[in-house]
């Protein structure tokens, strides 16, 4: 496959030399290995195209659902990583994640590697738009300032000239949008520590909120995990103005990215400059006049014995979130600014900076089309709990070739439950007992992961023949992963019974007429999220059938959970999906739930409306082609051709929902089939995932578990009667 | 397709494009039973005014399917599309093309204009020499001189002539077939007057909104015929008549708006047929355009209009364009050479 950098005559690393690494806690780093000695994985050659011969079946096309589900199952498990148990994935989507790890290495002067320069221009150029040129917020966005500018920036300071035709390209589309003044916040803060923009133009974000305390209801401790971890490094960053020194590149940089000469424009009337592509939520005028107010306080009043005050609070705060994660950090944008205060704090040769580089390779993965950089450092429990789940609930727990893939993944998971508490003081729960949604270092509980991973260890150790199991993890640590989600849902006034995602819902909603980001919705506090209740639901329920243990407690938990998830039912039968593509996710998580405590389309309308909405969406040719920009618009848009993805996910809600339409399941199935690789495998299609409303993100591993699920599930109608 | 129309509203964003997109969901649904599934694909150039005008209309929708029960099902779509720049223009052709098989209207609503005020010493004049035609015409709006776009076409030009042309050369082939409808929205204040054949470009007129608007209808005269008989498609012309549109209600406050309205009903009560005032009203004759126009009885050389009565009751109008088929033609050949030099510059455009 000709991609636009080897039309471009660009150069490229040789692609057979690449391995993934794992360790047992499911770390994957990507090493280049010049001697070509080492043996690749299979989930290497597969990824990196090289040399990958998994076993083909006979016929090409399975004759029928349980055939087809057994060989993605069988696709699955030879891809597994052997080492640590979990199934690699490339998780890529957003644009705005490099700029962190490119700012932060030429901020600290740590110098790229030949090869990841290579590779990284090579991703970055090959996701640029096809037409403009430029990039958005994701590989599947309009091209906006913000996409466009960073992704700009990292090529040339990765050693592109300004003259290479993808640069000049994106840099006519960056001048017909204004040019880099456009940016939204935090590119005007990249910019800024670039020296490339100037903080006076960067609206506050004062790290003196976190000396307040604690009962304020707008205090940082209380916002979303990600945007506090974001704000405590970016605070620091801008009340000490940190930027790189000035040198010819970047003066040059300087004069390529605006529409005026760089020392003509005066930065601190930009504050609010944004780009109309780019302004997905306006200010409010309350946010505007706390701004005004905010620069201010800092341009005239902030002494300088509180600054200093803020600073060793935030380099302390930071330490802290360092031992609590390992030196991941939450994800990789906190933990690149945290890795740049930690250099100026600390020293670029400090210990604590040799442990951050030391996690880098954790957030980089390797594709054909170059190196990106992953939203988080993998998706390593979240994927590895339902290929779990998904393999027995399709009926082949006990068959003897998915023992070993069910034994090393359940393993994993066991090795990834928390068993500390985080630093005291840093503004963290309870967390010994839940599971994250990637590794056990990265150290943040995640409610759905808990969910899902306790009830793929019950599924796994109470399968005959697998009891051998239940000695590795105690009933008392199964108790503790039960608390720790019973203590994870809402019981206040607001939004009873639902779960949301990292924590409770400890801020007001009305802060978030203070998201300063104007790229992302909902991301001041938590939110109720109808998948997260769902996941919630299916987890304790599920553990009620094999333990008593707070047996009333997890009753009226699951009981308070349903009424939410069924007043959130949109009136034609949907619900909205924040963590995927869109109502066909969300549809089927709820419709899980729901068909968990007796509600089926034979006796709730609730689920009729469901299926009825469901059912409709199904095109000619059996599948379902939901669109990423469903999430966007809040209202389901058709993507241009059926995908397997949604196919199965519909697929498995209209089962469990026992739709009664027959012929609508079968065309689906059929889909499915005729979909799948002689291998077992599916091709990758329209991106599965999405954050905040308007990032796509990519999710690999669900067209391998998801489909066998689906097609497990349906050759059991049949098999059942 | 015969029971999947889709329709694409160009700066839906804007109080007629709205009105336009309710209209069609509600008399698609009412009179056309035999259409199931209807996609209204907005576009805007920015993302938020795009979310805006989807809410809006889902809600609407859901209002509408609630109390007539009606079965059509709506979908909504969009394009972030600025038709001052050509390469936008070329996105938005791929884009449609990989997502659509076919567009069924197409209601090129959006207009760009530099509407930067209100003359008021003009407007004074004017309320007493010649008060009908004043606020008619709008003879005190300020516009300026003709200003460039970042292409180095006259702005207006561009975006009301060139683009949408440019766009349906490209997709003619994929998307538009036997049947669909190109609506042409003008305006009543295009006259002949403003046309320069020294200047079809327009980057010297004053009064490049008119002047545009005229050479559009100058360009529907010169292609509609070719399209129909080729291809059948349909190309209908109209002006939606004097009505509070966002070209200019955005610029005033609330005593220019107040007296604008008094102006506007004073008209009507005098017998212009042309003061529709509300959105609602002028969004008539694109819909009927859209959904009623016949080209084996109606003319497409005509220019339709929304019009009323002096009470306020629906009517539609018929006027005769007042042009030259020289003129026609030379906006065309003009059209045509641009046509081919951006085809040149933009050949290499797309890398996939």
């Amino acid at each position: 496959m000709e991609f636009p950098s080897d039309k471009y005559g660009m150069p490229k690393t040789d692609h057979t030399k690449w391995r993934l690494t794992t360790d047992s806690f499911g770390r994957q780093n990507w090493i280049y290995d010049e001697t070509n000695m080492s043996t690749p994985s299979n989930f290497t050659r597969y990824q990196m195209k090289n040399d990958f011969n998994p076993p083909q079946f006979e016929p090409k096309t399975a004759p029928n659902a349980r055939e087809a589900a057994f060989r993605s199952f069988k696709f699955l498990s030879h891809i597994q990583d052997e080492d640590s148990g979990i199934f690699p994935c490339q998780y890529g989507g957003p644009m705005f994640l490099l700029i962190g790890y490119v700012t932060a290495k030429y901020f600290c002067k740590i110098p790229f590697t030949e090869i990841e320069k290579i590779e990284i221009c090579r991703y970055i150029v090959n996701r640029a738009h096809p037409v403009d040129g430029g990039w958005g917020l994701h590989t599947y966005g309009d091209s906006t300032v913000f996409g466009t500018s960073i992704n700009y920036v990292i090529l040339r300071l990765l050693g592109m000239s300004a003259s290479h035709p993808a640069l000049v390209k994106a840099r006519s589309k960056l001048m017909r949008m204004g040019g880099a003044i456009g940016n939204p916040m935090w590119g005007k803060a990249y910019l800024s520590i670039l020296n490339l923009y100037d903080w006076s133009g960067v609206n506050p974000s004062p790290p003196e909120f976190w000396m307040l305390p604690y009962c304020v209801p707008f205090h940082p401790g209380r916002w979303w995990v990600h945007t506090r971890a974001i704000y405590l490094p970016m605070g620091y960053l801008s009340m000490n103005r940190c930027k790189c020194e000035l040198n010819d590149l970047l003066q040059e940089i300087r004069s390529e990215i605006y529409t005026k000469p760089y020392n003509s424009i005066d930065f601190s009337k930009h504050r609010n400059t944004v780009c109309g592509v780019d302004l997905y939520y306006p200010h409010s005028k309350m946010l505007d006049f706390a701004n005004s107010m905010l620069t201010f306080y800092e341009k005239r009043i902030r002494p300088d014995w509180l600054k200093k005050k803020a600073s060793k609070l935030v380099i302390d705060l930071i330490m802290d979130d360092m031992k609590n994660t390992d030196y991941l950090a939450i994800a990789p944008i906190s933990n690149a600014l945290n890795a740049m205060v930690i250099c100026v704090e600390k020293g670029r040769d400090s210990p604590e900076m040799e442990k951050v580089t030391f996690r880098w390779p954790d957030f980089l993965f390797m594709t054909s089309e170059g190196m990106l950089m992953s939203g988080t450092n993998g998706v390593q429990v979240w994927d590895v709990a339902f290929a779990l789940q998904y393999c027995c609930v399709a009926g082949f727990a006990q068959n003897p070739e998915f023992k070993d893939m069910l034994i090393k993944g359940y393993r994993f998971l066991v090795r990834s439950q928390f068993d500390t508490e985080c630093v005291e003081g840093s503004f963290r729960d309870k967390r010994s007992g839940g599971w994250p949604f990637s590794t056990k270092p990265q150290g943040f509980t995640v409610s759905d992961c808990t969910a899902e991973s306790i009830k793929a260890i019950l599924m796994v150790q109470n399968t005959p023949g697998f009891e051998f199991l239940k000695d590795e993890i105690s009933t008392q640590r199964l108790h503790d992963g039960i608390d720790v989600l019973l203590s994870l849902q809402n019981k206040g006034k607001f939004h009873t019974g639902a779960f949301a995602s990292y924590e409770l819902i400890k801020g007001p909603e009305i802060l978030e007429k203070l998201n300063p980001a104007e790229v992302f919705g909902n991301i001041m506090v938590e939110y109720p999220y109808v998948e997260c209740t769902d996941s919630s639901i299916l987890g304790l329920h599920h553990f009620t059938l094999h333990d008593p243990y707070r047996q009333d407690e997890i009753t009226d938990a699951i009981n308070s959970a349903i009424d939410y998830i069924i007043s959130f039912q949109r009136p034609d039968g949907s619900w909205y999906g924040s963590w995927g593509v869109c109502f066909t996710y969300a549809g089927m998580f709820a419709l899980e739930a729901l068909s968990t405590q007796g509600y089926f389309y034979s006796n709730s309308k609730v689920v009729q409306r469901a299926c009825h909405f469901l059912a409709s969406k199904q095109e000619d040719d059996g599948g379902f082609a939901e669109d990423f920009r469903s999430c966007e618009l809040f209202s389901y848009v058709k993507h241009e051709q059926s995908e397997v993805v949604p196919t199965a996910w519909a697929l498995i809600a209209l089962l469990l929902a026992k739709y009664p339409e027959r012929s609508v399941l079968n065309k689906a199935a059929q889909f499915l089939i005729n979909k799948q690789n002689s291998d077992g495998s599916y091709d990758a299609g329209h991106v599965e995932g999405v954050f905040n409303h308007s990032c796509a993100i990519e999710y690999p591993n669900y067209k391998f578990y998801f489909c066998g699920k689906a097609l497990g599930l349906y050759a059991q109608l049949d098999e059942n009667n | 397709m015969e029971n999947h129309r889709v329709a694409l509203v160009t700066g839906a964003n804007g109080y007629l494009g709205q009105c336009i997109c309710r209209r069609l969901i509600t008399e698609i649904s009412t009179d056309h039973k035999e259409v199931e599934k209807l996609t209204i694909v907005v576009t805007s150039r920015t993302f938020r005014t795009v979310t805006a005008i989807v809410k809006d209309l889902q809600s609407f929708t859901q209002k509408l399917q609630l109390k007539s029960k009606c079965k059509l099902q709506v979908s909504f779509d969009y394009l972030l599309f600025d038709q001052t720049d050509m390469v936008s223009v070329l996105t938005a052709s791929y884009q449609l093309q990989k997502r659509f098989t076919h567009l069924d209207y197409i209601f090129f609503n959006s207009s760009h204009s530099q509407m930067g005020g209100i003359d008021y010493w003009q407007a004074t004049k004017d309320f007493f020499t010649n008060p009908i035609r004043a606020f008619t015409v709008g003879t005190f709006k300020i516009q300026g001189v003709a200003r460039k776009s970042g292409d180095g076409m006259g702005a207006t030009f561009e975006a009301n002539v060139f683009a949408p042309y440019f766009l349906v050369q490209h997709i003619k082939e994929s998307l538009l077939h036997p049947g669909s409808r190109l609506i042409w929205i003008s305006t009543s204040i295009s006259l002949p007057e403003f046309f320069d054949p020294n200047d079809i470009g327009i980057e010297k007129s004053e009064h490049s909104y008119e002047c545009s608007k005229y050479e559009l209808e100058l360009l529907h005269q010169a292609t509609y015929k070719q399209l129909y008989e080729k291809d059948g498609i349909q190309s209908w012309l109209l002006q939606p008549g004097v009505f509070k549109s966002t070209t200019f209600v955005p610029t005033m406050n609330i005593f220019m708006y107040i007296s604008m309205l008094v102006m506007f009903y004073i008209c009507r009560w005098f017998g212009s047929p042309y003061h529709c005032i509300y959105p609602e009203l002028a969004s008539n004759a694109p819909i009927w355009c859209a959904l009623k126009a016949d080209p084996k009885v109606d003319s497409m050389a005509i220019k339709y209009g929304s019009s009323t009565s002096r009470l306020g009751s629906e009517r539609l109008m018929r006027s005769n364009v007042d042009f030259t088929e020289e003129n026609a033609a030379l906006v065309l050949d003009y059209v045509k050479g641009l046509e081919k030099e951006w085809d040149e510059k933009l050949k290499d455009q797309v890398l996939e």
